[in-house]
């Protein structure tokens, strides 16, 4: 089977193009398999119960991927696979992922359509920026949510130590290796000392930020993942697969990180869900992942709640659940902030599709990520809460497109507009770090609100 | 040149059939029609019919790209065959863009070159991850206008406000208006680092930057 060098040896091989070359064949082939297989929005679904659908946009991306490959900025070189190689690799993709330690241990393993069995639930506002003293508090919040099975945070921000914190700078260094130290003591507080980090780090970006935060001197278990990303779209670097060889020998989780834009270089959700569906064969082979973390945005919109985007969400993760046994989170991007109607619903709605479809779900940007401190967990918790009553309620797809339907139907024209919310410090209370009670009775209306609306939250 | 041939122009650009653009471009000339009519009523307007496309989600970043390609082919043609101080008529003026240090996503600073492009400015995109006294020796030695600085990630972001402070430090800060933008990029962000404008897309940032050349 094909290993990582193998693929790192091809980067050094492959087609000399100019990236741009790249994206003029990617949207072409993109168009060329959306015409071929039929794949085809109707404007109108959010959750298709369509099996053909899902199977032929799998078979399109395989095709779509063994035609393109992925490009390597570094060597401005197009890498390509056999069909036979990438199918190896999807079958001998791991099917399951076990985050933190302890009691906290969660076994994320392989979910199908409609499963009956919960999906893995993180909480996360990674890329809400959160300056250094509120951090902690912060942290302290999402891992006290029982329903996170691993959590994330946020985005540490401005300054560490009252240096502005830069990438490839001294102090991301540093600002990573408290970031991590802080999230772990956040989850000790909680009582839950073993709870699993999500994504390792916060504020790092480079190979060596993510070398310092690993090491188990500032809290990081074995299996706490930093994320490995691909560049948009079907791309990599060295500076990328640097972290990759570092990290599967020293026996840390490696995760990989794929947010195409719908509208950008894969053309309008068609493309965008197929070229998702690529970024998993990415990650196989480039990346060396044991799971996928998928966030998707509309390029207009900076979320990823829009009819033609749930719509995209749902096929990609039914082509992946009936089609393989790879592990794949998908991530609500909201654009509503917190405790406003809108990102209740987007929550919900991320959750139902994620859920229904046969992903993992993390409940996770939050005013299109964009507004210091507009962070909230209530949201996040009514999400997670979604996902369980989904999957044990045993909703079907079709159910699933009716209430998703309606709930988009409460906050899909605002979108454009939608309100930032508020921030944490007019949220909770900062000493107790416990939701203030107006907040606490949005949640519950809110939650009654959608539990008439055909979420049955009784089997909770 | 029939008002049938004008349309035609448009619909190349349309299509991003850069050939036809310059086929048309050529014909027009033969024509007689003034090289900046042609460029008004046919190339221009087909990339006005992109960008709504773009706008509404009817057509993608490709589209633009292709469109872009086709409508400057032609306009090589037509402005070579104008008067030097006609053709700088249709410069706005001069602009470097480039995504910041340490960051690799640069969509957006693309569509913003598309866009700026076609406005009329001449464009130098530094690309990803590029360096503060990079952006600034390429300002200075290509007397840039407008320096346009995109990020999306927080650790990232913090380059604008070094590359304004690097600026005030080196005595430029009054040569160069300094654009920011990036997903979490805001109009407050933009005002506490001191900078000259900030648009929440590529769009809005066409009206900033002929704002700050006028």
């Amino acid at each position: 089977m094909i290993t990582f060098w193998d693929v790192v040896e091809r980067t050094s091989h492959g087609e000399r193009m100019k990236e741009s070359d790249f994206d003029a064949m990617l949207y072409q082939s993109v168009r060329a398999v959306i015409e071929k297989y039929a794949i085809h929005f109707d404007g109108e679904t959010a959750v298709p119960s369509d099996d053909g659908l899902a199977d032929r946009a799998y078979q399109a991306a395989l095709e779509l991927f063994v035609n393109t490959g992925f490009y390597c900025t570094s060597t401005q070189r197009a890498v390509r696979f056999t069909k036979e190689e990438v199918e190896e690799a999807v079958r001998h993709a791991k099917t399951e992922y076990v985050f933190g330690e302890g009691r906290e241990r969660h076994v994320m393993g392989q979910r199908k359509v409609e499963d009956p069995q919960p999906p893995t639930c993180i909480f996360s506002h990674l890329g809400v920026p959160v300056k250094q003293d509120l951090f902690p508090k912060v942290c302290l919040a999402q891992a006290q949510e029982q329903y996170a099975d691993a959590f994330c945070c946020v985005s540490l921000h401005d300054t560490f130590r009252g240096i502005p914190i830069k990438s490839g700078h001294p102090v991301e260094i540093a600002a990573c290796m408290w970031d991590v130290s802080k999230r772990r003591e956040a989850a000790r507080l909680a009582g839950r000392p073993g709870l699993g980090l999500y994504a390792l780090v916060s504020v790092g970006e480079s190979t060596s930020s993510i070398i310092a935060a690993s090491h188990p001197a500032f809290g990081a278990l074995p299996r706490d993942v930093p994320q490995v990303g691909a560049i948009a779209e079907l791309k990599v670097d060295y500076e990328r697969m640097n972290k990759v060889a570092f990290q599967r020998e020293a026996g840390i989780g490696l995760a990989g990180l794929y947010g195409p834009l719908m509208g950008g270089y894969a053309g309008g959700p068609e493309g965008t869900m197929l070229v998702q569906i690529a970024h998993f064969f990415l990650g196989l082979l480039a990346y060396d992942v044991e799971y996928h973390i998928c966030f998707p945005i509309d390029i207009h919109q900076t979320c990823s709640t829009t009819l033609p985007m749930l719509w995209l969400v749902s096929v990609y993760c039914q082509a992946i659940a009936r089609n393989s046994r790879m592990l794949n989170i998908c991530t609500t991007m909201a654009a509503g902030g917190p405790a406003t109607d809108m990102l209740f619903y987007e929550m919900v709605n991320g959750a139902i599709a994620h859920t229904v479809s046969g992903a993992h779900s993390v409940q996770g940007g939050i005013a299109r990520d964009k507004y210091p401190e507009h962070i909230g967990t209530l949201e996040l918790r009514l999400g997670a809460e979604t996902c369980h009553a989904v999957a044990r309620s045993g909703m079907t797809r079709a159910q699933a497109n009716n209430v998703v339907k309606e709930i988009l139907a409460r906050y899909g024209d605002d979108i454009p507009d939608a309100p930032v919310g508020k921030t944490f410090s007019e949220l909770y209370d900062l000493d107790r770090v416990k939701p203030l009670d107006f907040y606490e009775d949005m949640y519950k209306r809110k939650k009654e609100e959608i539990q008439k609306l055909g979420i049955d939250y009784s089997v909770l | 040149m029939a008002v049938t041939d004008l349309n035609a122009m448009k619909d190349a650009v349309v299509r991003g059939d850069k050939e036809a653009c310059v086929d048309l471009a050529k014909k027009a000339l033969e024509s007689g029609v003034e090289p900046q009519k042609a460029i008004q009523e046919g190339l221009a307007p087909g990339m006005q019919v992109v960008g709504k496309g773009f706008e509404d989600g009817s057509l993608f970043l490709p589209d633009m790209m292709l469109a872009a390609e086709a409508m400057k082919a032609g306009i090589a043609v037509l402005e070579a065959a104008m008067p030097a101080d006609k053709a700088a008529e249709n410069h706005l003026g001069k602009v470097v863009v480039a995504t910041v240090q340490g960051d690799v996503h640069d969509i957006g600073k693309n569509i913003l070159r598309i866009l700026l492009s076609t406005a009329g400015f001449e464009v130098i995109d530094l690309g990803r991850d590029v360096k503060v006294a990079t952006i600034i020796n390429e300002a200075e030695d290509e007397e840039v206008d407008i320096i346009g600085v995109s990020a999306l990630m927080t650790t990232t972001m913090m380059y604008m406000k070094e590359l304004i402070e690097e600026l005030s430090e080196a005595g430029l800060r009054d040569r160069f208006k300094v654009m920011v933008g990036g997903a979490p990029v805001t109009p407050e962000w933009a005002r506490e680092i001191g900078a000259d404008g900030y648009a929440k897309d590529a769009f809005a940032a066409i009206a900033v930057a002929k704002d700050l050349v006028n």
